[in-house]
């Protein structure tokens, strides 16, 4: 067998390859296996056991009594692939694969990252099919499409495209297979690997969604959008995704419209009182005094009675204070990340004030402003948040509420010049006036124009 | 990079036009509350009280301080107090003006100020 020998030449020296041999009625039935991706025990019962209790007769058609639903007879070049797809490889005459993987999945959990008082609670795990299974378990039609490739020279990673044929527009999909088709990558392992060829560069803002959460992927797709799953990442990818998608949760749907358009409301508020609260309040106490009435005044410079330091520069520590701290309590267990909130929240907040190094006030504004950026999920949309805050504060530091108006001029026109495959960032179509900043129950409920030539989702009599 | 070159390039230009105020750290304002104006025979004399908020253990607490100045006309007292590098004068903040000058507007005018109330008061 000298294919076989060439075979175990490729994969030495790993010892996880499990090369082996059986002999049933003087014939000698060679086999290879990883014994981390197959489950050793079901090769015993559903493998060895049967091949021994076989006739003579019966081992001559041998595909018929192999006791698995998946069997595969393969060609040479693809038993590699099969062996790293968790697959037992049996030689006899032809290559027969058998699927038995083992369960390496920690299972369907529930949702850490964007939480939600009602609706399911079940997010997407690292086993593709699985997370497949989420969506096909919602969408139980014929019509759900999934265009699957796999990518990277080395993982081998399988991705899929996800849409609703009938509803996405034709192209897409397709152009959004092409677009991957294209990376020539060593490795894929995890969803955001693919933010790079399917975001638009130029824009700090995210034009993707990413989410671990089914009911999200079908409320997409039910859209017309396409839903990108990537085998080994609990993140899915929802494009085209538009500014005014990243103020809405699957919480919106799941209340009364008014409430929702009030949240929604303050979704809003808090990504311009993210933005622009350090800077407006750099530039009302360092050049632009006249825009605060007295009272206010007096009690912005009883507050920086202590303080040595310039403004700004109060600013810049105390935001860098709180990323340092915000990004120590992602990393830390839960645990020791409350610690770090007490301590960290007890130094700057107390502290600090009474060492006369910070002000209360730029506390109170540093606080208000980073938490704001908080309300949101995407944390590509706090990541762009906290640029433009910086950007803002340098812009206010230097020019004053000139700087803050420009810089504001800037990002606008920024957000209206770009593009997600083709259609504006900032849209308002006529179908989705009713579900944009703010909500209203209609009995027709539409579709984005921009997105779907088939408007009508359905009525509610 | 044109269209962002351009951008920059109205930026600057929009400075030409648009004063930026000159930068100064709160804490080295001066905020003048009252000014109490009396015109004389050889001059005008002001009068300033500054307002300076303290943050203590109950909470802000407030200071005034007085600071005369005595000069030929407004104009020559208003570009002496805007030119003294030792106090960096705010007066858009003036609530109360006294005064006993025939032509009160005069004081607003040269000082850029709106007070709350303009009393007159005779020698």
């Amino acid at each position: 067998m000298d294919y076989l020998s060439n075979i175990k030449k490729k994969l030495s020296p790993s010892k996880d390859y499990i090369f082996g041999q059986i002999t049933v009625f003087d014939k000698k039935l060679d086999y290879v296996y990883n014994e981390v991706l197959v489950d050793t025990r079901s090769v015993d019962d559903f493998v060895f056991k049967p091949l021994f209790g076989l006739s003579k007769n019966q081992l001559r058609h041998l595909e018929k009594y192999l006791p698995d639903c998946n069997v595969l007879i393969l060609s040479k070049e693809q038993v590699l692939s099969f062996i790293h797809n968790g697959f037992f490889i049996l030689f006899f005459h032809k290559i027969y694969a058998i699927e038995l993987r083992s369960n390496l999945s920690r299972g369907i959990s529930t949702i850490n990252s964007e939480m939600s008082i009602g609706g399911a609670k079940d997010s997407f795990s690292e086993i593709f099919n699985e997370s497949l299974g989420l969506i096909r378990r919602r969408i139980k039609s014929s019509h759900l499409k999934v265009l699957s490739q796999e990518i990277g020279r080395y993982t081998k990673t399988k991705v899929g495209i996800l849409y609703l044929e009938g509803v996405c527009k034709e192209h897409l999909p397709k152009d959004i297979y092409h677009q991957l088709e294209r990376i020539d990558i060593d490795g894929i392992l995890d969803s955001s690997y693919l933010k790079n060829a399917l975001e638009e560069k130029r824009s700090l803002f995210p034009t993707l969604i990413l989410t671990e959460r089914p009911d999200k992927c079908c409320m997409a797709l039910l859209e017309g959008k396409i839903v990108i799953l990537v085998d080994n990442s609990s993140y899915a990818i929802i494009l085209p995704s538009f500014f005014f998608d990243f103020f809405h949760t699957t919480d919106d749907y799941f209340q009364k419209s008014i409430h929702t358009s009030f949240i929604r409301f303050i979704r809003l508020c808090a990504f311009f009182i993210s933005i622009f609260t350090p800077a407006f309040y750099i530039s009302v106490t360092t050049r632009n005094y006249s825009l605060v009435p007295l009272p206010i005044l007096l009690i912005l410079k009883a507050g920086r009675t202590y303080v040595p330091f310039p403004a700004y520069i109060e600013a810049f520590f105390m935001i860098l204070c709180f990323e340092i701290l915000k990004e120590s309590d992602f990393r830390m267990s839960s645990t020791s990340g409350s610690s770090v909130s007490i301590l960290g929240g007890l130094i700057l907040g107390d502290a600090a004030v009474a060492a006369g190094i910070v002000s209360p006030i730029m506390i109170i504004i540093i606080a208000i402003s980073s938490i704001s950026g908080l309300i949101f999920t995407s944390i590509e949309l706090v990541n762009a948040i906290r640029i433009y805050k910086i950007l803002f504060l340098i812009l206010a530091s230097f020019f004053g509420i000139y700087g803050v108006f420009i810089g504001t001029l800037y990002m606008f026109y920024s957000i209206l010049k770009t593009n997600v495959f083709g259609y504006p960032y900032l849209y308002f179509d006529k179908n989705e006036k009713f579900d944009s900043i703010i909500r209203i129950s209609t009995n027709i409920k539409k579709r984005n124009s921009k997105l779907t030539d088939n408007i009508i989702r359905g009525r509610y009599q | 990079m044109r269209r962002f070159l351009l951008f920059v390039f109205l930026f600057l230009l929009g400075l030409i036009f648009i004063p930026i105020p000159e930068y100064r750290e709160l804490n080295s304002l001066s905020i003048i509350y009252k000014m109490d104006v009396f015109c004389e025979e050889n001059g005008i004399r002001i009068i300033l009280t500054e307002v300076i908020p303290s943050r203590g253990d109950d909470g802000i607490s407030y200071q005034y301080e007085r600071r005369e100045e005595v000069g030929k006309d407004l104009s020559t007292i208003f570009h002496n107090l805007k030119n003294d590098s030792s106090k960096n004068y705010y007066f858009s903040g003036v609530q109360k003006v006294v005064t006993n000058c025939v032509n009160p507007h005069n004081i607003l005018s040269t000082f850029k100020i709106h007070p709350k109330s303009i009393k007159y008061k005779k020698n």
